[in-house]
């Protein structure tokens, strides 16, 4: 009968091989990560970029429009919060507009009301 | 009686062959139609080493063109399969009378083929306005075909992007009404773009093209010359260009957006990025003379396309306008960004409106001695021009309010400009005249008691705007300016329009394009400045809510200017105006519906003097 002797790893070599796993992972999710939270995660894309002297620095700001929290009186709170974006997830944006998707597929005959943008 | 079996296993039985019926019925329909129909495939290996194909149906119509008489030219639309994810939201809305003609109902609600729509265009022809070929696109379904370039030079090719599956076609046209594929860029040969918009092909046939959408995986991507952006993912931000090749190869990516962040308050990222940016690129025109590229962002797309759900924040829609340094063609880089002005409609309320909001398109001037550019928006309903798109921050202002010409493309009209959803904008090649499609807008957009507007092609004077250079004094910052037009003696003037389903609101042309080709005495098509035709398309994104009704229109251009309905430019199964791409057979089958959102005028090499 032939006889197998098990393989054992070497302490080096499992511990080279965890690093490079847990360095992939980190990697892979770094920019996900990043993406999705950007206020505590540094984005580190900038400086790993190559240098550009012809990029227009800084970008310049937007013209002014006025805030959803004073463009709108109290009683239309979730106008009010319009622009409030954590994490850049319009959070009031996206209640609104759930909750008219109903409203949008009511058959023709049935509705009225706004019905696009 | 019960003609359903009682037993479990022969009801089992029966179910198993009424869904075997069904399915071979419509596998076996669309091979009906291809009766005389020549099939000729052209095939490229792809990136990924699979084939990929354009399959040509030449009708008896296209045969006879290709054997003697007058030389044709034609258009080509490139058009998407219509399928169940389109229709479901407006037939839920048209409920009953959706649930009419069944059959081909579930027929039409498959995936099937896109397809290159070969057109007969040329006028005084008996198949003029006749299908002559639909060159089918494979293995991919399910590309929504968008934009190609803007016109169509002998010898170029023609780069045509695909929205969803984030793929860009190049097709050979010198042997038309037959074409080839050259190649295919694929998704993976752009990770640090996606959603292709549109196209400016270049004197040397390789083009650039502006991919609207975030990096293919969210993180940081590093573009060409090693510039690394982090980027929120598939169709999100920032967008990217890239100059391909003829064969669909990935020359450069260069990133659109800047090193720096740009407004955070209004240029919102879902979810968020450390860099804040408005960088998703659609509109895209060179002047290769200026060393110059200017592209004009739109959306983050994927916000866009949830229909019954609507975009949940005004800001996820841009206000911005870049120009870029081309002198080395394979190191494009941003040079500006700026904000479109806010204008005297804008406010706090309904900034989604606002003047500046969604700068879908952008335009340049064509004689060497006119520097100046012109942007559009699909919700701001606003057109600005700057006059020199070659100093470091060029200044863009407003120049005409949708609001002025909005009541001459028929009902509706009052309130023309916020949510016009224009389109297509274009100068002519000799900087004399702007032509701009708009959608119009639907009936209730802005609340119960909103008549909406029709929509249409408009044709504005700009001799004075862009003859004045850099001393241009037109702004459009009063209230009576919205709709009276601007005061200033410079602006521009409504020199003719033309209403496109008139009776309709919000059932106007997205997209439009000039015939540059005119046709000599001696028989053959020349270049020419002087368009005497523009072709319209109506149909945007069905799966935003904004769909259309598929029709492809011809638009004549008087020696004064007058735009006209081409009443002889009919569809060859109704004989009504227009052609329409709901049909039940094409070349290629019957598939049902498709959806034509960008076209083309070409003829064949050999038919063409330069």
């Amino acid at each position: 009968m032939p006889q197998y002797r098990a393989h054992r790893p070497s302490r080096v070599g499992l511990v080279a091989g965890g690093a490079a796993l847990a360095g992939t992972a980190l990697l892979g999710l770094s920019g996900a990560a990043q993406a999705a939270t950007p206020d505590v995660v540094p984005d580190l894309g900038p400086l790993l970029s190559a240098p550009n002297d012809a990029q227009p620095t800084p970008a310049p700001q937007a013209p002014y429009v006025e805030p959803s929290y004073t463009a709108f009186d109290s009683d239309q709170p979730l106008q009010q919060l319009r622009d409030f974006a954590p994490a850049g997830v319009p959070v009031a944006g996206l209640v609104d507009v759930v909750s008219k998707a109903p409203k949008q597929i009511t058959p023709t005959v049935l509705q009225n009301g706004t019905v696009g943008e | 009686m019960s003609l359903i079996p009682k037993s479990r296993w022969g009801r089992r039985s029966a179910f198993a062959l009424l869904g075997a019926a069904v399915v071979a019925g419509v596998a076996v329909l669309p091979a009906q139609a291809q009766n005389s129909i020549d099939v000729v495939r052209s095939e490229v290996t792809g990136a990924d080493d699979k084939t990929y194909w354009v399959e040509n149906n030449l009708t008896p119509e296209a045969r006879q063109q290709s054997a003697d008489g007058p030389r044709k030219e034609y258009m080509v639309v490139w058009a998407g399969d219509e399928n169940v994810a389109d229709t479901a939201v407006s037939d839920v809305r048209n409920l009953p009378g959706s649930l009419a003609d069944p059959i081909d109902k579930v027929r039409d609600a498959l995936p099937g083929p896109d397809f290159m729509a070969v057109v007969d265009a040329t006028k005084g022809s008996p198949d003029y306005g006749k299908v002559v070929n639909t060159a089918t696109v494979g293995p991919l379904v399910e590309n929504e075909p968008h934009h190609m370039q803007y016109s169509w030079r002998k010898g170029d090719k023609i780069y045509a992007g695909g929205l969803y599956s984030a793929a860009t076609y190049v097709f050979d046209v010198t042997a038309l009404p037959e074409l080839k594929l050259s190649g295919i860029s694929l998704p993976s040969q752009t990770l640090c773009g996606s959603v292709p918009d549109a196209y400016w092909v270049l004197n040397d046939g390789t083009a650039y093209g502006t991919y609207m959408g975030g990096p293919v995986a969210p993180g940081p991507c590093r573009y060409t010359h090693g510039e690394v952006r982090t980027g929120n993912g598939f169709a999100g931000s920032p967008g990217s260009v890239v100059r391909l090749g003829e064969d669909g190869e990935n020359l450069v990516e260069a990133p659109a957006a800047t090193e720096t962040p740009e407004d955070p308050t209004q240029c919102l990222n879902m979810p968020a990025l450390g860099n804040p940016t408005c960088a998703n690129p659609h509109g895209i025109q060179v002047r290769e003379d200026l060393d110059t590229m200017v592209t004009s962002d739109y959306a983050e797309p994927r916000s866009i396309i949830l229909d019954p759900v609507k975009n949940p924040s005004p800001y996820l829609r841009r206000p911005t306008v870049r120009t870029w340094d081309i002198s080395d063609l394979n190191h494009p880089k941003v040079k500006s960004v700026a904000y479109l002005p806010t204008g005297p409609r804008s406010n706090g309320q309904d900034p989604l409106r606002n003047e500046n909001r969604a700068a879908m398109e952008t335009t340049v001037t064509n004689r060497p001695e006119n520097k100046g550019a012109f942007a559009q928006t699909m919700q701001g309903g606003a057109i600005f021009y700057t006059p020199d798109i070659t100093v470091e921050n060029p200044e863009w202002r407003e120049v005409f309010d949708l609001g002025t010409v909005a009541p001459e493309f028929g009902v509706g009209g009052e309130n023309g400009g916020p949510s016009a959803n224009g389109g297509w904008l274009q100068t002519s090649p000799d900087d004399r005249t702007l032509y701009h499609a708009t959608i119009g807008r639907k009936a209730g957009t802005l609340g119960p008691d909103d008549k909406g507007t029709a929509g249409g092609v408009v044709a504005l004077d700009i001799e004075k705007l862009v003859g004045a250079g850099t001393g241009t004094t037109c702004s459009i910052d009063t209230e009576e300016e919205i709709t009276a037009g601007g005061a200033e003696p410079d602006c521009p003037t409504v020199r003719s329009s033309v209403g496109i389903n008139p009776d309709e609101t919000g059932a106007g042309p997205h997209w439009g394009a000039l015939d540059n080709l005119d046709l000599g005495e001696d028989g053959f098509y020349r270049e020419t400045d002087q368009p005497q035709r523009l072709a319209t398309a109506n149909y945007f994104v069905a799966r935003t809510g904004l769909d259309g009704d598929h029709r492809v229109c011809m638009v004549d251009i008087a020696r004064d200017g007058a735009l006209t309905l081409d009443e002889t430019f009919v569809d060859e199964d109704t004989g009504e105006t227009c052609i329409n791409f709901n049909r039940e057979n094409w070349p290629h089958g019957a598939f049902g519906n498709a959806k034509p959102h960008s076209m083309l005028f070409v003829a064949a090499d050999e038919d063409i003097k330069d």
